[in-house]
């Protein structure tokens, strides 16, 4: 369910840039999610074309990127890929330390959108 | 006509709320006031902590609370009880509070009159993670009988709290917590955290944990001072 307020926070973004440059139709709306995010990307384009019903951005599709969480070992610098769901170890695969700090995957953002004037 | 355009946006999806919940953080800093956003599971010791802690922190600080739920009164009137300024916002079915349904409840305190605001969030582990309400700190609870594999199912909330209060510990031992396993995992997630154990029911732990608190709040006090000298 929590992905209705964070889809009427976009809807509203997207609408205000969809006046702002005289769109006749918002075809496409490009989010950027992090891994560490909970958010289903069907949900979203459900609740999506729920909400934007009778506005310019009604049949736009929903892409969401979601960039993994890329951590970086502060013991041996190796950049790697942490599996948050699947638990057992988190901890660096090249020297086990279980000390990093995370690069990517805590993005929340609207990236773009594509319209049709 | 009819040819695709791209229109670059690059904001943060809670851009608004994120404005609103900063201009609530300047407001109380100005008045010196301190404020907690309190989450956990329903269940997991929300309302009580709150009234342990505002026992002993009574004489102390005072405190008021901005208590959040759905549909229901129950919390507000257990925190009313203990003579303490009691704002309930009800939601209407929205699973978290926002940085302006806090300004709202915060609108209806007298900020003169208070140095501590607790706000206690709805019950759940995902939504509230996500939203900044202007609290100086974010708090977390996690109670023995979830099970320590919390932070693998919603490690947002681990990773965004200043402090985790691991409750009902009068339940352990208990095959399915492992009070090491849970560390380990919320600090390789947030290695800063400030980890609690207690138990309300029993009373033990909360010393540690409202001397902590006690000094977090007296500490933003000194500096609002400390900047009014300067000024």
């Amino acid at each position: 369910m929590h992905e209705l307020p964070i889809v009427k926070k976009v809807l509203s973004v997207v609408l205000e840039y969809a006046q702002a440059n005289h769109a006749a139709k918002v075809t496409a709306v490009v989010l950027e999610v992090g891994e560490l995010h909970d958010l289903m990307p069907e949900w979203v384009q459900k609740f999506f074309r729920f909400a934007s019903r009778g506005t310019v951005a009604e049949d736009a599709e929903i892409r969401i990127f979601q960039p993994p969480l890329i951590c970086k070992c502060n013991q041996c610098q190796e950049n790697f890929v942490l599996h948050l769901r699947n638990g057992s170890d988190w901890s660096c695969p090249v020297c086990m330390a279980s000390d990093f700090v995370m690069l990517t995957g805590k993005e929340f953002s609207i990236k773009e959108i594509e319209i049709i004037q | 006509m009819n040819e695709i355009k791209l229109i670059n946006i690059q904001q943060a999806i809670l851009l608004d709320n994120d404005r609103e919940a900063e201009k609530l953080r300047r407001r109380l800093a100005e008045k010196k006031v301190f404020m907690v956003n309190l989450m956990a599971s329903p269940g997991a010791g929300k309302t009580s902590l709150l009234i342990q802690t505002i026992r002993r922190l009574r004489g102390k600080l005072r405190v008021g609370v901005v208590e959040g739920d759905i549909d229901s009164m129950v919390d507000s009137y257990k925190v009313a009880d203990e003579q303490v300024a009691a704002v309930q916002i009800k939601t209407g079915g929205a699973c978290h509070l926002d940085a302006a349904m806090i300004k709202q409840g915060i609108d209806c305190l007298n900020l003169d009159e208070l140095d501590l605001i607790f706000i206690e969030n709805i019950g759940n582990l995902v939504c509230p993670a996500e939203f900044d309400t202007g609290a100086d700190i974010k708090v977390m609870i996690l109670s023995v009988p979830e099970g320590d594999d919390k932070p693998l199912k919603y490690p947002l909330m681990f990773s965004v709290c200043d402090a985790m209060v691991i409750n009902k510990t009068d339940y352990l031992p208990d095959p399915g917590f492992n009070p090491e396993t849970l560390v380990q995992h919320v600090r390789r997630l947030n290695p800063n955290i400030e980890i609690f154990p207690l138990s309300c029911r029993q009373e033990i732990g909360l010393v540690t944990w409202c001397d902590w608190l006690e000094r977090k709040v007296i500490a933003k006090r000194s500096k609002g001072l400390s900047d009014k000298l300067e000024e």
